[in-house]
């Protein structure tokens, strides 16, 4: 028999941050995909445009804190393809460049980079360039444009449902429309069975956990269900709160991002419901047509009270069974 | 390297240490709000830093008579007082030298009156403090809250409404959020980073320095014992 010798780790998981980061990669590509039949080749140009600046300031910012850049690491990749996806296909493409930077320069690398940033970058960037770019930012193209790559000045804009919902109103456009994503909004977030369809994958690939977006959703649609905004009630108010705005993509990407959300699987849960109570109440109170991400800014801040309480509960739970706890040490009186 | 070294160092390049090393701003945390909240342009941060040296030198000034008379309580009121006093007085020449600067910088013109740097540092003179010494260090002290304030209000400026001393400068996109005090606490945490980078500079220019003069003093030493041999 001979005896080799490894330094630790000894057990290795299945799923690594590369495999994790090209799961989101592979589903943003369809999301891509779509926005390109949407939108036609401006959505390609500015995801393409939003990677370069992501690779390019990550790749800075690595060499600024004295490592050597890791060609493996797929991390700003997602960051810049989920970047684009969240904003209008007629934004100019220095929003995109300051949300990309931001989310770089300023939310990921200076709290540690991969798997050590508090809030998630996407998010982040996107916040930054929605106080700079109010209005653009939420004035949306009709679908089935063909926009031009520069200059996409002369097209049909139109009402979004969330700004609709906004103002109390009930959007005009059929649900079944909106499922299929043919109605004015972000150019990834209107795909709504694409989404789920790639919530789906995301889950069976373990990349995100089912436990998190499920208890979100469900608040969210209990929530809808109880308080609607407008006078729909029932199930269309549910549904319109679930398919306006990028509350679907944002649910999926951003808050399932596994580096800004707690460990447990309890906590997690916890963590869905309060983010999807915090989401509803942004939404109503929320000047922004879509408040979405600061709200999840505001609930990534909150995480390591999660966790604290995730750690707490399970430490109680083994005491109770009489698991890995000290109490376990000491003989029973019989 | 050892402490007393260290000491040398920061003595011989006092300027130096007062603007990064131990500048009140960034690596104590004082005057912090001023910086993030009201540094937002270049004619800002002027007006801050003129009417700073006026209550900081001041009050300072005033500490070095009251805490050789008064009791410590006591000693903190009066200082208080002198530098409002001296706040009223500079509010008036600043006005007078900024058009709209009282609009500009609002109620945190009035509270630099009780800012964090003037009651720390008069609050810590000894009894033995000296007028020269507490005068140069609070110029220092001014001059590094001046330069951090600067720094911020010429990004913050030029990046977030495009000018420079309110004058126009070309810049290809307008980054307004800039504007907002949250990016004041991004900005100030970038300028944090750049210092500590420096200091960390410094400090291994001064480590090699040292080296290469042990270096030469064994070369010397082990010359002269070969020659005497």
């Amino acid at each position: 028999m001979t005896l080799d010798v490894w330094s630790a780790p000894h057990i290795r998981h299945n799923e690594t941050t590369r495999t994790i980061m090209g799961d989101a990669v592979l589903v943003l590509l369809i999301l891509y995909a779509m926005a390109f039949y949407y939108y036609g080749p401006r959505a390609l140009a500015l995801g393409a445009w939003s990677v370069a600046i992501s690779v390019v300031t990550d790749i800075l910012c690595v060499l600024i804190s004295g490592k050597r850049p890791n060609i493996r690491d797929f991390s700003p990749l997602v960051t810049g393809m989920l970047i684009p996806l969240l904003m209008p296909a007629t934004i100019p493409y220095g929003a995109v460049a300051i949300a990309a930077v931001v989310a770089i320069a300023a939310a990921k690398h200076p709290f540690g980079g991969v798997g050590h940033n508090v809030f998630n970058p996407a998010a982040a960037g996107f916040s930054f360039s929605a106080i700079c770019y109010g209005e653009k930012m939420f004035t949306y193209p009709l679908p089935l444009q063909r926009l031009p790559i520069f200059g996409a000045e002369q097209v049909v804009n139109g009402i979004s449902p969330a700004f609709t919902l906004s103002l109390g109103g009930i959007p005009s456009y059929a649900l079944l429309d909106m499922a299929l994503g043919n109605f004015p909004g972000p150019m990834g977030a209107t795909n709504i069975l694409v989404i789920l369809a790639c919530l789906l994958y995301l889950s069976l690939r373990n990349t995100v956990r089912w436990e998190m977006p499920v208890s979100f959703f469900l608040t969210v649609s209990v929530f809808a269900l109880l308080f609607p905004r407008t006078s729909a009630e029932g199930f269309e108010s549910v549904a319109l709160e679930l398919m306006s705005g990028m509350l679907l993509l944002g649910g999926v990407f951003m808050l399932g991002d596994p580096v800004t959300t707690p460990k447990r699987d309890l906590s997690k849960v916890a963590f869905g419901v309060v983010s999807g109570i915090t989401v509803m109440l942004f939404r109503r109170h929320s000047s922004m047509e879509e408040s979405f991400s600061f709200a999840i800014l505001a609930m990534n801040a909150a995480v390591w009270g999660f966790d604290m309480w995730g750690e707490r509960l399970y430490s109680i739970i083994r005491r109770r069974k009489g698991g890995n706890s000290p109490d376990k040490a000491v003989p029973k009186k019989t | 390297m050892e402490i007393h070294q260290i000491r040398q160092f920061r003595k011989k390049h006092r300027i130096f240490n007062a603007l990064l090393m131990r500048n009140p701003v960034l690596v104590m945390g004082l005057d912090l709000p001023f910086i993030i909240a009201a540094a937002t342009s270049l004619k800002n941060a002027a007006a801050m830093a003129i009417v700073m040296l006026m209550i900081h030198v001041g009050t300072m000034l005033a500490g070095i008579a009251t805490c050789r008379k008064l009791p410590y309580w006591l000693r903190m009121l009066v200082n208080a007082c002198v530098s409002t006093v001296i706040m009223m007085v500079a509010q008036a020449l600043v006005a007078g030298l900024f058009k709209g600067i009282s609009n500009s910088l609002g109620m945190y013109l009035y509270l630099m009156a009780v800012n964090g740097m003037t009651i720390f540092q008069s609050s810590g003179l000894g009894r033995k403090a000296k007028i020269y010494p507490v005068v140069t260090g609070a110029v220092l002290s001014t001059l590094g809250f001046a330069l951090v304030a600067a720094i911020t209000g010429v990004i913050r400026e030029y990046m977030g409404s495009g000018t420079l001393w309110g004058i126009p400068v070309y810049f290809p996109v307008k980054i307004t959020a800039l504007q907002l005090p949250f990016a004041g606490f991004i900005v100030v945490g970038f300028l944090l980073a750049l210092s500590r980078l420096l200091n960390k500079l410094a400090l291994s220019r001064m480590m090699r320095e040292h080296a290469r003069r042990n270096v030469r003093h064994a070369k010397i030493y082990i010359d002269s014992v070969e020659t005497i041999d």
